[in-house]
């Protein structure tokens, strides 16, 4: 209602002005490749190392172009795609299990929380070596370190939520008739599934990342491999046009994951969305 | 006939972990009977809304006994209906979602679910934000949710946690104007809790004052004004002024002491 009344009176200067502020993004963002281009065309950034936007783009166009082989671009994402969506589901769910179980039985979660304060402690992303030396190179390796990322960030959402869960909403369900099995399943997990979508996207970027690191330091396929093969090469150009392709997938995921949280969280006030 | 709520010898101490016990109310004898409205009214931090936790029996009594609807209490009642002070209304779901709870919990069939609530939701002047969130709604319009949520069950006994304080005055007398007729007509018991000594007068049959905690029954007061009501019109009666000179007096006292208490802890 207010949003459109503002609309009503102000319509002419907002869109002006977020035509301005779209302007002003493209001409950061070309300024930006503008610059890297003309600093290596006059050799002060050396092309071997920086590579320029005029290869990489031919370069992932000629990716693109290839068609759909065992060894294309295509491959690579759809590998790294399914290890993200593993290790997104497999550690969300792994993480919901045992916050909601640690955040009602307190015993539980008292002799346990020195081991996870422990795990938790360490930077996951150096599990990734042992990891592949126990799961080999293929898709489980990439998929464990990123359940391992992933876990940490959902059990500590469920388990806040569903501790500090207003305990009046629990108070009047079981007044209202509410059994055990009720109070989880209409209030505790719901909460906690606030927290989750809330920590979504979070826990999705986590996931993807684990894949492409774990692929980067061993596998047969995937586009953090791509990366790799091009620096066994030295070969700059496949590098960054590897690091383009992983940015876009990434910006790609966190829209369709920011319209997924829009669509979980349309019961809530639009500023605590 | 059987009292619908008694509570006999009660008292009750909280053992917060790590933290001193402490005694919230004791030596409670307290009879309701069937279909009449009692309001409880005493300082804050008096155990004004404990007693309404254990006659659910959301929390167990210390010592002493409660009896509802002529049975003991011996844990959660799902008997009674409770309009909790802070809102309850579960924020994931829409009105009339949060209104068909207790029904689905009954496992009632699902047209009669429906006809219920849409009754309902109507009766409270909620049929347009029946798919609203609660979010949406203003405070009054939720704390008629939330009295909608509780009438739809049916309950025999009706518990208030002092539940228009946090409204505004006038969405305040509208609401209180509503209990009444809503209260008129169902013929429930009610326990209301509040520290409004005038809206505890204009609502009830009457009214019990406490003491500074730990919370003793000082008094009990029969309020005999002529029903039906109108709770603004009300306070011009001249019983209504002579009533509230005389619980006042009484309730001063305590009110008196737990500010000066409070002055003392801090």
């Amino acid at each position: 209602m207010t949003a459109a009344a503002a609309t009503a009176t102000t319509a002419v200067p907002v869109t002006r002005r977020a035509w301005f502020i779209r302007f002003l993004q493209v001409l950061v963002i070309a300024t930006f490749i503008g610059l890297w281009e003309g600093l290596s065309q006059l050799g002060v950034l050396d092309k071997f190392f920086y590579s320029r936007p005029s290869l990489i783009v031919p370069r992932i166009w000629g990716w693109l172009a290839e068609g759909f082989t065992a060894t294309s671009i295509y491959r690579d994402i759809e590998v790294t795609l399914i290890e993200t969506v593993l290790g997104f589901v497999i550690g969300t769910i792994a993480g919901v299990v045992i916050g909601y179980a640690f955040a009602r039985n307190r015993l539980l979660g008292q002799a346990f929380d020195p081991l996870l304060s422990m795990f938790n402690a360490i930077p996951r992303l150096v599990l990734a070596p042992v990891f592949i030396l126990a799961f080999g190179i293929d898709l489980a390796s990439k998929v464990a370190l990123g359940v391992t990322l992933v876990f940490f960030i959902v059990f500590f959402a469920t388990f806040t939520a569903v501790r500090d869960v207003d305990q009046t909403l629990v108070d009047n369900v079981r007044v209202l008739g509410a059994r055990r099995r009720d109070v989880t399943f209409q209030v505790l997990l719901p909460a906690a599934f606030s927290a989750i979508v809330a920590s979504l996207r979070t826990s999705a970027g986590f996931a993807f990342a684990g894949a492409v690191v774990a692929e980067y330091i061993g596998s047969s396929v995937g586009v953090g491999r791509r990366i790799a093969n091009s620096e066994a090469f030295f070969d700059s150009t496949g590098v960054f046009g590897g690091i383009v392709v992983i940015a876009a997938l990434a910006l790609a995921l966190d829209a369709f994951l920011q319209v997924a949280e829009g669509w979980f969280s349309r019961w809530k006030p639009r500023r605590e969305r | 006939m059987t009292d619908a709520v008694e509570l006999r010898g009660v008292s009750k101490t909280y053992r917060p972990p790590r933290k001193m016990p402490f005694l919230a109310i004791t030596d409670i004898d307290l009879a309701i009977p069937p279909g009449r409205f009692v309001s409880v009214v005493g300082p804050s931090g008096c155990g004004k809304s404990t007693l309404l936790s254990l006659v659910s029996g959301l929390l167990p009594a210390t010592t002493g006994t409660v009896t509802l609807n002529g049975s003991l209490v011996t844990d959660v009642r799902t008997d009674v209906g409770f309009i909790f002070q802070r809102d309850a209304l579960l924020p994931w779901k829409t009105v009339s979602e949060n209104v068909a709870l207790p029904l689905e919990f009954r496992s009632v069939p699902r047209p009669e679910i429906q006809r219920r609530v849409g009754e309902w939701t109507a009766r409270v002047g909620l049929g347009k934000f029946a798919d609203s969130y609660p979010h949406e709604l203003s405070g009054g319009m939720r704390k008629r949710a939330q009295l909608a949520q509780v009438m739809v069950g049916d309950p025999a006994v009706l518990l208030m946690d002092e539940p228009f304080s946090a409204l505004d005055v006038q969405t305040r007398n509208l609401m209180e104007n509503q209990l009444m007729n809503a209260w008129g007509a169902a013929g429930k018991t009610v326990l209301f809790i509040t520290h409004d000594l005038e809206e505890a007068i204009a609502l009830s049959d009457e009214i019990v004052v406490m003491t500074a905690g730990p919370g003793r029954i000082k008094a009990r007061y029969p309020v005999d004004l002529p029903r039906p009501r109108h709770v603004t019109e009300i306070r011009f009666h001249p019983e209504f002024v002579a009533l509230y000179e005389r619980a006042w007096a009484d309730l001063r006292d305590e009110v008196t002491r737990s500010y000066e208490r409070s002055l003392e802890a801090s």
